[in-house]
């Protein structure tokens, strides 16, 4: 570990981040240490690190992420759980374009307890549905001809019970 | 030569292993920017392919094949057969056996893991979506009910022939995927929630079913928090 002598580490300490359409933000080290890939990152670099980009997240998507990282930087108490857990059923309540970009965004960062809400949030999307349902849900174009589908509701016959 | 290069080399030292750290951010590292992109393959010039295909389906274009496949391990096998006659894409996906093997090793846990290995190749010729489909098993995603009925004499007064009481009750059960389950004897037989499920609609199926199984099993248990929804709801009458 190198020893930093510039003097300007405080009690919290702050990352910049970039997003892909430049803008830049300044986040607490704790919760950008949710991502695991800025938190290797932040280890491989010391405190070098000038400006961390990320090529793949725009701001919006970001500002998303690092609310949720703000959130869950510090470990929950038995107290708090049950309002942690409004808060992310009311987090991952969002339309289904964003909601896609932040998923991609945890996958990139390596954040895996958003990442499995946000997982969990579209099978929710699916469960209980029929095929019809699922299609107009997510605006899926049946591809099958009418022989397949017959076909494959007959296989699947089972699940609809 | 060689002369020069002992006194370049530890002026430069430092700022070069600083130089390596700040390369590590900088560096292009075009994979990335790849990250999310779906590439598809050309079709050739003059073909009735060419036409640009775009998908529909935001979830098609936003989402990698793992992301989906994530999204499809956290499903219930009921869930993924009916995902399975979505589209090809999907039908594809959800053969993948991990999911069976996933939903076999829950739904027969209780015989363990090393049990159903042994199961599975000698009775499904080691495939779990066969297994899933032929092997009986209980339900752990309803609540089954038998009506029982018998007969009792009554007594009535100043009458040759005695009269009969048919009783009849309901013994509801909830089986889960440890082997553990819960039941309930009845009188009431919870009509008004039946005729809903056959009436209405889906959706207010699962809200119906989940008001009968609290109703039936707060009296029973305080807290249940996986009280899914009633498919295999035998019915009566």
């Amino acid at each position: 570990m190198a020893s930093s002598t510039s003097g300007s580490s405080s009690s919290s300490k702050v990352v910049k981040i970039r997003s892909s359409d430049n803008e830049n933000f300044e986040v607490e080290e704790a919760a950008a240490a949710r991502s695991e890939t800025i938190k290797k990152l932040l280890e491989d670099v010391g405190d070098d690190a000038d400006v961390i980009p990320l090529p793949n997240v725009d701001a919006k998507t970001l500002v998303k992420v690092m609310e949720w990282c703000k959130k869950h930087m510090d470990d929950v108490d038995e107290l708090n759980k049950e309002e942690m857990k409004t808060w992310d059923a009311e987090f991952v309540d969002m339309d289904q374009s964003c909601l896609y970009n932040v998923l991609l965004a945890a996958n990139f960062l390596n954040i895996k307890e958003l990442l499995d809400q946000l997982t969990q949030k579209v099978a929710d999307m699916i469960k209980g549905k029929s095929p019809e349902e699922i299609r107009a849900t997510f605006n899926i174009k049946n591809d099958f001809t009418p022989e397949e589908e017959a076909e494959i509701r007959k296989q699947n016959a089972w699940a609809f019970e | 030569m060689a002369s020069e290069f002992p006194f370049t080399v530890p002026a430069e030292l430092d700022s070069a292993l600083r130089l390596k750290t700040v390369q590590y951010l900088v560096t292009k590292r075009p994979w990335l920017d790849l990250y999310g992109i779906n590439v598809r393959p050309v079709a050739p010039v003059g073909s009735a392919s060419r036409k640009p295909f775009v998908d529909p389906a935001l979830i098609h274009r936003c989402l990698p094949d793992e992301l989906l496949f994530e999204v499809f391990a956290r499903m219930t096998p009921y869930d993924l057969g009916r995902a399975s006659c979505v589209c090809r894409k999907w039908r594809y996906t959800v053969r993948n056996p991990v999911f069976w093997r996933n939903s076999c090793l829950k739904a027969w846990q209780v015989s363990g893991v090393v049990e159903n290995y042994k199961v599975l190749q000698s009775k499904y010729e080691g495939s779990w979506r066969k297994m899933w489909l032929l092997r009986p098993r209980v339900r752990t995603d309803g609540l089954y009910v038998s009506r029982n009925t018998y007969i009792r004499a009554g007594v009535a007064e100043w009458k040759v022939t005695n009269p009969v009481h048919v009783v009849c009750y309901f013994r509801y059960m909830r089986f889960f995927p440890s082997g553990r389950f819960l039941y309930k004897v009845r009188i009431a037989e919870f009509s008004w929630c039946i005729r809903i499920w056959i009436e209405d609609d889906h959706v207010s199926v699962i809200d119906c079913f989940n008001l009968l199984f609290n109703l039936l099993l707060s009296e029973f248990i305080s807290k249940i928090k996986d009280v899914a929804k009633c498919m295999n709801f035998r019915h009566l009458r």
